[in-house]
């Protein structure tokens, strides 16, 4: 009997000890590498400019944020200027404060799914004052999917698929994981810039690093 | 009376605390709200946190490392149960022999129908995600697959116990 009970409580104490490691592994401290970016860009983000360019630049944004809209312009900007040279990929940081920046997201992974996207993204960020304190703001993004020309039964449909809400989720997360504190923030070539105050600033970084 | 072959039953202790590992760390990484990297399948954490991904509140994966977890231990008790009889069996602790055999035949029943309705919850995780997700996981795809060869193995095994038990009563 005593050696039963021997054998049963080490098994218990075993499992005890693999879910720990587990706990362990998963918590250990990383190496603070935060300067980073944490996912590298994959075929599921959004991307303007050339697939293949030199450059990218990954923002994370948030929909209802004020900076966020002021940087929405430069960006059009620079895809105009570096049409071969730079990529520039989009991803989604809804801050939890935010009540509709979620919703917004939706909206425009749901105009991205009929190739609008960032037709999308740019009358969002335009009109932002409209919809950021309206209560159904779903009413907004589907008036802008009309002026779009998008199919509104689908629109509407992908606007609240799992789909859209688990990207939307993933971006996210992947935000979390690169230890974004705020929006936007940016990422060039992997790494974290610090905001450029203006065009002039953010167009001659660029173009330092397509010069390298 | 049936035993089930020794590598079997290593296969069941290797294969359900495999499962275990793989289900308790992918629960681990929902409870610590770290995402998880993906091997293979670049969108495993689109998986992970679907809308499929949760029964009454509870990550499936919880339920996964229970279910293991489970299998584990029945199959610890089975080779207990076994130890007692094969090495002591003039000793008679726990009364007659016919006893032990009923415990382990039922440990091995148990172990059969978890297995057998592990397997087809599993094919009904890998339809979700092949059909209405099209995006997968590596980590329930590894649980699926183990979850596969547990059950044809138990199955085996079971239908060898039915089939002895059989011929046993008509010898009756």
């Amino acid at each position: 009997m005593k050696y039963r009970f021997l054998i049963w409580s080490l098994i218990a104490l075993g499992i005890f000890a693999v879910v720990l490691a587990i706990v362990g592994f998963i918590t250990r401290p990383v190496p603070a590498s935060s300067d980073e970016l944490a996912i590298p860009v994959s075929d599921n983000d959004w991307y303007l400019g050339s697939k293949n360019a030199k450059v990218t630049l990954v923002e994370y944004s948030d929909f209802e944020c004020p900076a966020c809209k002021a940087y929405a312009p430069i960006i059009t900007l620079l895809n105009k200027d570096f049409p071969n040279d730079l990529k520039i990929v989009y991803r989604h940081f809804p801050l939890p404060q935010h009540k509709n920046a979620r919703v917004a997201a939706q909206a425009a992974e749901a105009a991205g799914k009929q190739g609008k996207f960032w037709e999308m993204e740019n009358l969002i960020f335009e009109k932002q004052n409209e919809w950021a304190d309206n209560s159904n703001a779903e009413e907004n993004f589907v008036s802008y999917a009309t002026s779009l020309g998008l199919n509104i039964e689908k629109f509407k449909s992908d606007f609240n698929s799992d789909l859209t809400k688990t990207k939307i989720e993933s971006d996210y997360a992947s935000g979390e994981e690169s230890k974004l504190t705020y929006t936007p923030t940016f990422f060039l070539n992997s790494k974290k810039i610090s905001n450029p105050q203006n065009y002039e600033e953010f167009k001659s970084l660029i173009e330092t690093r397509i010069g390298k | 009376m049936f035993k089930i072959p020794k590598w079997s039953l290593w296969s069941y202790l290797i294969l359900s605390f495999a499962g275990f590992v793989d289900a308790a760390y992918v629960t681990a990484k929902i409870y610590l709200s770290s995402p998880l990297s993906c091997a293979f399948f670049e969108n495993c954490n689109r998986v992970i946190n679907s809308s499929y991904s949760k029964i009454f509140g509870a990550p499936i994966s919880l339920l996964g490392a229970v279910f293991y977890l489970t299998i584990f231990l029945l199959s610890v008790y089975y080779v207990d149960v076994s130890a007692r009889r094969d090495i002591h069996p003039e000793l008679k602790v726990e009364g007659p022999v016919e006893r032990v055999d009923v415990k382990r035949d039922l440990a091995l029943k148990a172990i059969f129908f978890l297995t057998a309705f592990g397997f087809a919850f599993s094919l009904y995780l890998v339809y979700i995600q092949a059909f209405l997700l099209n995006q997968f996981c590596l980590y329930c795809l590894v649980s699926a697959l183990i979850s596969l060869i547990l059950f044809l193995n138990t199955g085996f095994n079971y239908l060898k116990m039915r089939n002895i038990e059989l011929t046993q009563d008509e010898s009756r």
